[in-house]
C-alpha cells in the first residue's frame, strides 16, 4: 500500500465497517435521536452521492435527491429493523428519487433541443481525466467499456462494505448474484479487461 | 459459464477484486466527489420535527437582475404532489434576505422558514397563497409549509442562500 494514497484519502477512509458503532447509532436514531441520525448521514453521504450521480443527475439536484431520501426516512424509520436495512432503504429511495428528477430534467431539456444535443452519462471532462496516473487512466478506460448497469453497480458497490454487496446490489434493482458472495458478471468483466492489459500490473 | 475459470463471474471475491473495487472508489472520489457540505445539508434537514414529510422538487432556479445592477434576486420554483410554490429571494445589505412566496393552489397555509441561526420563523399565507418573510438570515435555509387539514408537512431540501 502506498502511503500517499491513504494520506490523500484520509478524510474519506474506506467503506464503513464499524458495525457496532453503527448499530448503537441506529438504535438511538430509532428512539428519536436526530443527532445520532445525523452521524449516520455523515457516514452514508459519499455512498448516496454516487447512487444519485450514477442516475445522470446534475450536482445540485443530486444533493437534493440525497436530502429527499433522508427526509422521507423520518416517516419510515419505525419500519426499518437494522442498520443494513437502513442503508439498503436509503440506496433504493435515493436511486428512485434521482431517476425521477432526471426524467423531469430530461423532459424540460427536450423542449426545442435536438435529441443528439442531449447529455447522456456524466462522463468526466478531458482535463479531469488528465489528473489520473497512467494506471488509473487505464482503469477508467476499462470501466468506461462496461455496460451502463455494470458501471453503476461497481461505482456504488465500491462505496459499500463487503458483507453488504448483495443487499445493496438488490437495492439498486440488480438481479440476485450480481455481486457477492461471488464476483459476478460485472466485476469479472472489469477484472478480465484489467488483467488483459499487460502494462497495467494488476497481477 | 465456465465454473473452472478462476477469473470468472462464479469465482469467490478475492484480494484482487477488493483491490480493483478500492481503485474504482478512489477513481470516483477523484472525478466526482460528494460536496463537502452534503452531510451538513442532510443533518440540517433532518432536524425537522415533522415525521411525515413530502419533499418538493426544485423545478426552476433563475437569477433576476434587480433595480440596482449589483442586487440580484433569485426566483426558485418548487413542485410537489400536494402543492407547488415559488419564492423570490431578495438579498439585503445586512446579511439577511427578504422572501416573497406564492403557493399554488392558493390557500392560507402556515409557512415556516428554518435557518442556521436562531429559532424558525413563522408566518401564514393569505387567501391568495402569498406569504413573505421580511428578514431571514443568510446561510442554510429550509421552507416548510403545513397545509391546513393535513398531517403531513411539505418541505424543500436545505438550500444555501
Amino acid at each position: 500500500m502506498s502511503s500517499t494514497r491513504s494520506d490523500r484519502h484520509a478524510a474519506d477512509g474506506k467503506p464503513f465497517e464499524d458495525y457496532e458503532g453503527l448499530a448503537e447509532l441506529f438504535e438511538s436514531a430509532r428512539a428519536g435521536d436526530r443527532v445520532a441520525l445525523g452521524r449516520i448521514a455523515e457516514t452514508l453521504a459519499p455512498l448516496l452521492w454516487q447512487v444519485a450521480r450514477a442516475q445522470g443527475l446534475d450536482r445540485e439536484r443530486s444533493a437534493d435527491a440525497v436530502q429527499t431520501a433522508w427526509l422521507r426516512l423520518l416517516g419510515a424509520l419505525d419500519d426499518i429493523r437494522s442498520p443494513r436495512a437502513l442503508t439498503a432503504w436509503l440506496v433504493t429511495v435515493t436511486k428512485r428519487t434521482a431517476w425521477r428528477m432526471r426524467e423531469e430534467q430530461r423532459d424540460a431539456e427536450l423542449v426545442g433541443v435536438p435529441p443528439e444535443a442531449q447529455p447522456t452519462d456524466p462522463e468526466p471532462l478531458p482535463d479531469e481525466q488528465a489528473v489520473f496516473t497512467d494506471r488509473r487512466a487505464r482503469l477508467w478506460a476499462a470501466v468506461d467499456q462496461l455496460s451502463h448497469r455494470c458501471r453503476e453497480l461497481l461505482r456504488v458497490i465500491a462505496f459499500v462494505a463487503r458483507p453488504e454487496y448483495g443487499e445493496i446490489s438488490t437495492a439498486l434493482g440488480m438481479p440476485r448474484g450480481s455481486i457477492g458472495p461471488t464476483r459476478g458478471r460485472c466485476l469479472a468483466q472489469l477484472r478480465k479487461r484489467l488483467l488483459a492489459d499487460d502494462e497495467g500490473s494488476w497481477r | 459459464m465456465n465454473t473452472a475459470d478462476p477469473d470468472g463471474p462464479s469465482g469467490d471475491l478475492d484480494e484482487l477484486d477488493v483491490a480493483i473495487l478500492r481503485e474504482v472508489r478512489w477513481m470516483w472520489e477523484s472525478v466526482d466527489p460528494a460536496p463537502p457540505e452534503l452531510a451538513d445539508l442532510v443533518k440540517f434537514a433532518i432536524q425537522l420535527e415533522d415525521v411525515d414529510v413530502e419533499v418538493v422538487r426544485l423545478t426552476e432556479h433563475r437569477e433576476v437582475a434587480g433595480v440596482r445592477g449589483d442586487v440580484r434576486s433569485k426566483l426558485i420554483t418548487f413542485s410537489g404532489d400536494t402543492l407547488d410554490f415559488m419564492v423570490n429571494v431578495q438579498p439585503r445589505n445586512d446579511g439577511t434576505v427578504r422572501i416573497d412566496g406564492w403557493i399554488s393552489p392558493p390557500a392560507a397555509h402556515p409557512v415556516e422558514v428554518r435557518t442556521g441561526e436562531g429559532p424558525p420563523l413563522h408566518t401564514s399565507a393569505n387567501e391568495e397563497g402569498r406569504f413573505a418573510f421580511d428578514r431571514v438570515p443568510c446561510g442554510l435555509m429550509q421552507i416548510v409549509i403545513r397545509p391546513t387539514g393535513r398531517t403531513s408537512a411539505v418541505s424543500t431540501p436545505t438550500m444555501t442562500l
